[in-house]
């Protein structure tokens, strides 16, 4: 049982002012789009040096990557079928002179600058797991113990919001687990036990539930009944802008042999692996903090620091 | 007849691609390898096959786990048209817009 106090009320505007008042996140005009203060980052920097230091033991490969996959890899993951609602495509200028001349021309009904933008061989990446599939599916089979990645990159999710906790760009620190359905289980269950004891030494009053991902329209609703009903997906939750709504800060993700099949990875038998993801959302985690603790964080409470900066 | 039906649409979901004809009514459609995608491309296809749409609350795992559990959310789609007014009704049991005045 948690024995945290809960913050204040805020309302997510309020949180959101109070963070542009204080300079911790700095506005652009755009919902979900801000700067980010040194302090800021130093807190980003923390959490996600917390997360390295809990999963060291694991001995997962790293990979890091810019905010930027593969559009064959992105099709190939069928986010574009699930979630076209938060997509982000990267589109570019191709033409020569002449065209180049017509567009600076064309009125904004005409489409304006934008009048002869062609898809790029690139997309915005929707999650930081994402670019690892194909990777691993090029190497070939997996060994037999199956393999563990541990993946950060920023991602882009089109939903514009005031509630600051709902940024269109974000870092994920995410580990993404290849086996048999045994292991990502283990995995799945390890991790949401290892959030909890994380955010109970960040002081944060968080809890896990289980969860869909935001699939769109109609058969996403079929999909998200199957995703609830087959205990695919699990949140670790905290209250950041609306204390009556959690916000998810993590989640914990059993594909079953969906990736295996979209971008062919086998396992060490041959038959398609099972995969499973879990990740966090660092600048939640840090919106967390901030509301937790207080705007302030030389005045919070010692131990939370310690855990966050730990002395060498 | 729902039961062609339903078996005819499951023959065009790759996941089912080559066995959708030797399952039993009862078979476990997701034990045959039917995915989340497939369920999709099955509601789909029985919604344009027969004109219909699944209301929400039967949009679930349980709706399409075998051929004969499709077929009764079916036989309830129909007995709840058939209660709003449908009189006439097509080969599939399906109630049938009325002539048009020109």
């Amino acid at each position: 049982m948690s024995t945290i106090e809960l913050a204040p009320r805020l309302s997510a505007d309020g949180f959101r002012q109070e963070l542009f008042t204080r300079g911790l996140l700095f506005a652009t005009g755009v919902d979900g789009l801000y700067g980010r203060s040194a302090t800021f980052e130093s807190l980003v920097d923390a959490v996600d040096r917390l997360i390295g230091r809990l999963s060291a033991d694991d001995k997962a490969e790293i990979m890091r990557f810019p905010p930027i996959m593969t559009r064959s890899g992105f099709e190939a993951s069928g986010y574009f079928k699930n979630m076209p609602q938060l997509v982000g495509t990267v589109h570019c200028f191709c033409g020569d002179d002449r065209e180049h001349k017509r567009v600076l021309a064309c009125t904004p009904e005409e489409g304006g600058w934008t009048a002869a933008q062609q898809p790029a061989d690139v997309v915005l990446t929707p999650a930081s797991c994402y670019p690892v599939y194909p990777i691993i599916a090029a190497r070939g089979r997996l060994p037999e113990e199956g393999w563990l990645v541990d993946s950060s990159s920023y991602c882009f999710r089109r939903e514009p919001s005031i509630d600051p906790a709902r940024m269109q760009m974000f870092r994920q620190r995410e580990q993404v687990c290849f086996g048999t359905p045994e292991r990502i289980r283990a995995f799945q269950s390890h991790w949401m036990s290892r959030a909890l004891e994380m955010f109970r030494l960040m002081g944060l009053p968080a809890t896990t539930d289980l969860a869909n991902d935001p699939f769109f329209g109609r058969p996403g609703l079929l999909m998200a009944n199957g995703q609830r009903s087959q205990r695919l997906k699990f949140e670790i939750l905290v209250p950041i802008s609306d204390p009556d709504r959690l916000s998810a800060c993590g989640s914990f993700n059993y594909h079953v042999h969906h990736f295996a099949d979209a971008y062919g990875i086998s396992g060490a038998d041959g038959e398609a692996a099972h995969t499973g993801c879990a990740g966090f959302g660092l600048e939640r985690v840090a919106l967390a903090l901030l509301r937790q603790h207080g705007f302030d964080i030389e005045a919070w409470p010692e131990a939370v620091r310690t855990t966050l900066w730990p002395r060498a | 007849m729902l039961h062609e039906t339903v078996r005819n649409v499951l023959k065009g979901v790759g996941d089912l691609a080559g066995h959708a004809d030797t399952l039993s009514n009862d078979a476990d459609l997701f034990d045959a390898g039917l995915s989340s995608y497939g369920t999709v491309e099955v509601m789909i296809g029985l919604e344009n096959a027969l004109g219909v749409e699944f209301p929400e609350t039967a949009l679930t795992r349980d709706s399409f786990s075998s051929i004969n559990a499709i077929v009764r959310v079916l036989e309830g789609l129909q007995k709840d048209a058939a209660a709003a007014g449908g009189k006439a009704v097509d080969a599939n049991g399906w109630p049938v817009a009325g002539e048009t005045v020109q």
